[in-house]
């Protein structure tokens, strides 16, 4: 057949779209070494070429960051790079320790799935993942697909939400000949961070390779700020942020298994140690802060996959998660003068997908996912419930050298049991979707158009439910429907060695029975219920440009720019209606330039956001003004006798403003970081 | 590398230009109704949780204008978190800051800022939530269970003592102290809420009893008869609420009502509360006798006007206005509204502030343009003897005149200007005022008075001022007067003596004319005073034009250096007055150890083009050493 062909010459083309930024990324790859660079084989069948010579044919918007990206960006953590995607908003706490928070096009952060190499993960709890935990330091790939992406055959947790990052870890790859690498980093940053990281890949035989990674941080993130007592420009003092340490340890091992002819079996494990003083809000006049969190979460999952016979494949995936986390008040005015609060969540999941080619072009995937969640801590009279979820997806595809259209519709139920008090009501929905890319100049692969409407849900989270007197129990799903219209082009000028590639998406988005918090009769008793009325319409522009010199030297830009309108349509009778939402800007965007000379990476990077209101009602007291935050980063490799040393430097907030993003947590001013490592 | 910077600087100016096409814009609260009165209102708002945007706002009712965030305006700094209550005592009001755990002490009449008394216990926050005063004390009680006891003058903390479990409120009756005991804190843990009222004796502050009164009490307050009335929330699952009456004589309760009261105050003989009734899910607000002890309506509100979410509630015993704040969502900002006693409504101010919790009017509200020398005390203006303009351009006007009007109306037009704080203008050269304080004047130490006007730094019309002592004891102006030399007195270019008689034209518009000691005569473009009869004669000191066109074609009129009245802007320290520099007629050094009157005259006189004349304003005076 000529797809598999075309796909594996296209390797190369691959690795250089994957160089710009706007690649296709499948949930089930096939490593294969091409000129000794690690690249992603498409395990689905599906046109590939998204390198800079012809347009993206991804049906929805789709942006990655790959590790040589990550690697012209001073970012620390996950949730620091995903600022640098468009239609992204991130709720950032500051410094190492704050929570960072994910969302997509304003829907809100219950609304995006967190995927870690193929497997989504879930709190139950808050219904949101807090990025601040996962870090830089050995993830190869992230990406955000905004709607369902080109690949049907995924679990069905892949086609429930509204859209999906996906983060990808460095898997076990060799040369020839080679048994054993792996790096050895030590890094060592502003207001006390230091880190230790630690990873070793071995090949045990043809078929087996083992990682294991170790990474160990601590900070003291007693950065200087600036409190403003008036509203004067002078009316500042500085102080330190104080209660801000955090350490922690990450400990990740992988099993891989590759059975020739698209056999696969990965499993893998994930250990995660934190323990934070929390600062909390300036508040003015009152320095005290004393509130601490200690997390700690381990996960381990297995994904297998393998073609049966020429028109079928099977996958599946399977997880098993702990989280634990203690909230500590010691300044609690209460009799027990303390709140120590301790929580448990457990989930047991499975997935099976099947995917069926019976003719060129047409694919179709079924996949079934189950889950048994559960939650526990030790507030008085805490219901403890149990979730029992079962997701089905049906899809179906068609592809040839100019479209590409898929159709989905993901059945849900979902079921609650709790031990003490009423349990949730039962859920069952039926959410469909429609997407499509076609060229619409017969020939002309430079250029096409794409679309997407799809409908999704978040379903209310245990402390919607549940929390003491607020939680309800009555509580409905939350709805989400987006349609999408884009526009892709590329520009090889291969005359100047230069590339050029273009998206631009308009698109609408609808949240009804949005879930909120209202007062009843008094300020002490809030209750959660299915209200708000969102509607959100707004554009997303991407722009990367390439270009070489000679063999050794390259530059590329990149810049994502993002306009949304994002407007409360809940109740006329408020003062918050027509009005902008809270925390969600009217535009913004970021920069990125990366320019390398054979062993030398420079980067500089530029993140900027126009004002936005901290409640919806858009008043002048209400406004955070627009910021930018600038940084920039260095690299060096030296080649040695057995391995490589990189010498790196980075610069963040080089204007050395402490901006907030959440009105009274200001963010650390100008932090620089070095590290030495040895890559062997 | 040159390309690499040139696109670093190329998306950076993209990043900032794009910066500057935000379409997104803040919306403009609704002006206000223009509400006329004495005095002002203070607005506390709670703001919200942990945003640091609690505001104390003024509703000035003289210039009709509401500062959102007065504290800030005046003070320099903000409020800070969660300002739970407002309450007034003497010459100062008192704000408990409860999130940023301080109390605030601010002159009453001003708003200035007199001290901030932090509330710590080592370095966790007490959280102070309630204020009450008895003679020179007051008692500040705090969600950390104790009651603090500040004395009013020194504003320091005498004593602490541990009351109940999350005090919310406190009232003092019968020589007593009352404090609800919530437990509000405890509401997750097995122990649940508190249910006591503590009893404290003013004289020993030891906490003498402990009252069980329902579970969460809340706001408490004492009417004058001698019962201290507090809301019981209850556990808002079992347990109801209700609304308790304490006999503070036998220090008991005495009668329950099943209402459940969220919020109310007292006044007179009347209770106005706010109660949320479950099956209809409506907030109503009753009127109860305190008296015959009964509910005279359910239905305070007569006219139909609806409100939200009825936060604070405020009866106002002087003026008999009833003002309830509206909180709405409790995120957006909230509204007030005030009552007649009818129920009928008044005005309603919208957009006040996140969480309105308390009205309190202020009817000697006098906010001084700038820094204060001495806040504490002060004395403005109090009678008004002579109104004597020259012509001028806002002759007439400033105050207005009405034709048929006497000198007796205008005269006490200007005073009821003066003490009101808007400006009266003396026209041209020589016209003049002549005013007292309340109290002599006495030569201290520096400037014994000041004069506001409309100065600034290059826009200055001075008038020159003179004092007189009552030496015959009879309270009027007809004693020796001296003037009060300033920084031009004894220059050759100022002229003693100057005298210049204006005459009252035929027509109301036309010109005036003039003839002066110095061998001028003409005729002036101002509008005369027609109720002083047919001409006007001034004399005095004649300074020098000031005025001058500079190189842009302005007309710029620069301050002299000191003692001068409307020459130096209000916050300077240089339009004070020292009652050392005064001088007789021949310009001999005259010693007062005290003035009662000051008469204060324009002393230029010179047209400034298109500017009309310089003629002195007058906006008030203040007596600095009474």
């Amino acid at each position: 057949m000529r797809i598999p062909i075309f796909v594996k010459l296209t390797l190369a083309g691959v690795f250089a779209s994957v160089l710009q930024g706007i690649a296709q990324n499948q949930p089930s790859p096939e490593i294969v070494t091409v000129d000794s660079i690690p690249a992603y084989r498409i395990g689905e069948v599906t046109v590939v070429s998204a390198d800079k010579n012809s347009a993206n044919p991804a049906v929805s918007p789709l942006q990655v960051l790959d590790r040589k990206n990550l690697q012209g960006l001073s970012a620390e953590q996950v949730g620091d790079a995903v600022k640098y995607f468009s239609g992204v908003v991130v709720k950032d706490y500051g410094g190492l320790g704050g929570m960072k928070t994910i969302s997509v096009r304003s829907m809100g952060a219950q609304h995006t799935a967190v995927s870690y190499d193929g497997i989504v993960l879930t709190d139950c709890q808050t219904g949101q993942t807090d990025l601040s935990r996962f870090s830089i330091e050995n993830v190869d790939l992230i990406s955000l697909s905004i709607g369902d992406g080109n690949s049907i055959f995924q679990p069905a947790r892949a086609f429930a939400s509204s859209g999906v990052l996906t983060i990808r870890t460095r898997r076990p790859v060799f040369e020839k000949k080679e048994r054993l690498n792996g790096k050895v980093g030590f890094k060592y940053g502003s207001y006390g961070q230091k880190e230790l990281n630690v990873f070793g890949a071995y090949k045990i035989s043809d078929i087996w390779s083992a990682s294991l990674s170790v990474l160990s941080q601590k900070a003291k993130g007693n950065y200087d700020y600036r409190l403003y007592y008036g509203n004067g420009k002078d009316d500042f003092t500085v102080v330190p942020r104080i209660n801000n340490e955090v350490r922690n340890l990450r400990i990740e091992s992988a099993l891989i298994g590759q059975f020739g002819g698209e056999r696969e079996l990965e499993i893998k494990t994930y250990y995660y140690d934190s323990d934070r003083g929390l600062p909390g809000a300036v508040i003015l006049y009152n320095p005290s802060s004393s509130q601490h969190l200690w997390d700690r979460s381990a996960f381990a999952q297995a994904h297998y996959e393998q073609p049966l016979g020429k028109t079928f494949s099977v996958q599946l995936n399977a997880k098993l998660n702990q989280t634990r986390q203690h909230y500590l008040n010691p300044d609690y005015l209460g009799s027990s003068g303390a709140e120590d609060y301790s929580y448990r969540q457990e989930e047991a999941y499975a997935s099976a997908a099947f995917l069926y080619k019976p003719l060129t072009g047409l694919s179709f995937a079924l996949a079934t996912d189950g889950a048994l969640a559960g939650m526990s801590c030790n507030l008085k009279d805490f219901s403890e419930p149990t979730r029992y979820s079962l997701l089905t997806n049906l899809s179906a595809k068609y592809v040839n050298e100019w479209m590409l259209a898929t159709a989905s519709v993901l059945g849900t139920g979902i079921r609650e049991t709790t031990v003490n008090g009423p349990s949730a009501r039962a859920i069952g929905r039926i959410s469909p979707a429609f997407n499509l890319s076609f060229q619409p100049i017969p020939g002309c692969d430079k250029l096409r158009l794409r679309g997407f409407w799809k409908s999704s849900f978040r379903e209310p989270s245990f402390n919607d439910l549940y929390y003491s007197a607020i939680g309800n129990t009555a509580l409905k799903p939350e709805n989400s429907e987006q349609t999408d219209v884009g526009i892709t082009c590329a520009l090889p000028l291969k005359v100047h060695q230069l590339g050029l590639n273009f998206s631009a998406d308009a698109y609408r988005n609808n949240i009804t029975d949005k879930i909120m918090a209202v007062p009843t009769r008094n300020m002490f008793i809030w209750s959660m219920v299915n209200l708000g009325k969102v509607e959100i319409s707004g554009v997303d522009l991407n722009l990367e440009v390439l270009k070489k010199w000679g063999r050794n030297t390259e530059l590329l830009a990149a810049w994502t720019h993002s306009y949304q309108r994002a407007l409360d349509m809940t109740d006329p009778t408020s003062k918050t209606y027509g009005q902008q939402i809270a925390y969600a800007p009217r535009i913004y965007g970021s920069g990125r330039l990366q320019l390398s000379v054979s062993a030398l990476k420079l980067g500089y990077a530029l993140l900027y956001s126009g004002h936005r209101y901290v409640t919806g009602q858009n008043i002048e007291q209400n406004d955070l003004p627009a910021y930018t935050d600038q940084s920039l980063s260095a690299e060096y490799a030296i080649p040695r006798a057995f391995g490589t040393v990189v010498l790196r430097g980075e610069l963040q907030n080089l204007a050395d403003v402490n901006y907030e993003i959440v009105r009274n947590f200001p963010m650390p001013g100008r932090t620089f970081r070095v590290s030495v490592r040895f890559d062997f | 590398m040159n390309e690499t910077i040139r696109t670093i600087i190329l998306l950076y100016l993209v990043a900032t230009s794009l910066l500057a096409c935000d379409d997104l814009e803040s919306v403009v609260p609704v002006t206000n109704d223009q509400v006329a009165g004495t005095g002002a209102l203070y607005i506390l708002s709670d703001g919200n949780y942990s945003l640091n945007n609690s505001t104390l706002s003024v509703y000035d009712f003289s210039t009709k204008a509401f500062t959102p965030d007065f504290f800030q305006a005046k003070n320099g700094r903000k409020l800070g978190d969660t300002g739970n209550d407002l309450q007034r005592y003497g010459s100062k009001l008192y704000v408990v800051v409860n999130g940023s755990s301080q109390v605030e002490v601010l002159d009453a009449r001003t708003g200035k800022s007199l001290k901030q008394i932090p509330f710590f216990n080592n370095a966790t926050a007490r959280q102070p939530r309630s204020i009450a005063f008895w003679l020179d004390k007051a008692y500040v009680c705090s969600f950390d269970g104790t009651l603090a006891r500040i004395d009013t003058a020194s504003l320091e903390i005498e004593d602490i003592i541990t009351v109940g479990r999350n005090p919310d409120g406190i009232a003092v009756s019968n020589n007593k102290l009352y404090v609800s005991n919530s437990g509000g804190l405890d509401y997750g843990s097995a122990l649940g809420y508190d249910n006591t009222v503590s009893v404290i004796s003013t004289e020993t502050f030891t906490v003498d009893k402990q009252i069980v009164v329902g579970l969460n009490p809340g706001r408490i307050k004492a009417d004058n008869f001698g019962y201290v009335y507090v809301s019981v929330r209850g556990d808002y699952k079992t347990e109801p609420s209700q609304w308790v009456c304490i006999d503070t004589h036998l220090d008991a309760v005495s009668a329950r009502y099943d209402f459940a009261v969220t919020n109310f105050d007292l006044s007179g003989d009347r209770a106005y509360f706010y109660s949320y009734d479950e099956t209809s899910k409506q907030s109503t607000i009753g009127v109860f006798n305190l008296q015959t002890k009964t509910v005279e309506t359910n239905a305070f509100i007569t006219d139909g006007t609806l409100l939200k979410t009825p936060y604070g509630i405020t009866a106002d015993p002087e003026s008999g206005a009833i003002y309830i704040t509206d909180a709405g969502d409790y995120i957006s900002s909230g509204d007030v509204y005030c009552f007649t006693g009818n129920g009928v409504l008044a005005y309603k101010l919208t957009d006040v502030g996140i969480n309105p919790n308390t009205v309190l009017p202020v009817s000697d509200f006098k906010p001084i343009n700038g820094t204060a020398t001495d806040t504490t005390s002060m004395e403005g203006i109090e009678h008004v003897f002579y109104f004597t303009p020259a012509p001028g351009q806002f002759v007439g006007v400033y105050p207005a005149y009405a034709t048929g009007e006497s000198v007796e109306q205008m005269r006490a037009k200007a005073e009821s200007k003066l003490k009101s704080g808007s400006l009266v203008s003396l026209g041209r050269f020589g016209g003049s005022l002549t005013f007292a304080f309340r109290t002599a004047v006495n030569n201290a130490e520096g400037s014994d008075f000041r004069i506001l006007g409309n100065a600034f730094s290059n826009s200055a019309e001075p008038g020159i001022v003179e004092v007189s002592e009552d030496v015959n004891g009879n309270g009027l102006p007809d004693d020796a007067w001296y003037e009060l030399a300033g920084s031009e007195y004894g220059k050759s270019t100022t002229k003693h003596g100057y005298k210049i008689t204006y005459y009252k034209p035929e027509q109301k518009n036309d010109s005036v004319a003039f003839i002066d000691n110095d061998g001028s005569s003409g005729f002036v473009t101002a509008y005369y005073p027609t109720w002083q009869g047919d001409s006007v004669v001034c004399q005095g000191t004649l300074l020098p034009p000031t005025a001058i066109k500079n190189e842009l074609g302005y007309w710029i009129s620069n301050s002299l250096s000191w003692g001068y009245a409307d020459n130096q802007p209000n916050n300077s320290s240089l339009n004070g007055f020292d009652l050392d520099w005064a001088v007789d007629a021949n310009g001999n050094k005259v010693t007062l150890s005290k003035i009662h009157f000051m008469k204060v005259y324009t002393a230029v006189n010179q047209n400034a083009g298109w500017m009309g004349e310089l003629s002195t304003e007058i906006g008030g005076a203040e007596n600095l050493h009474p």
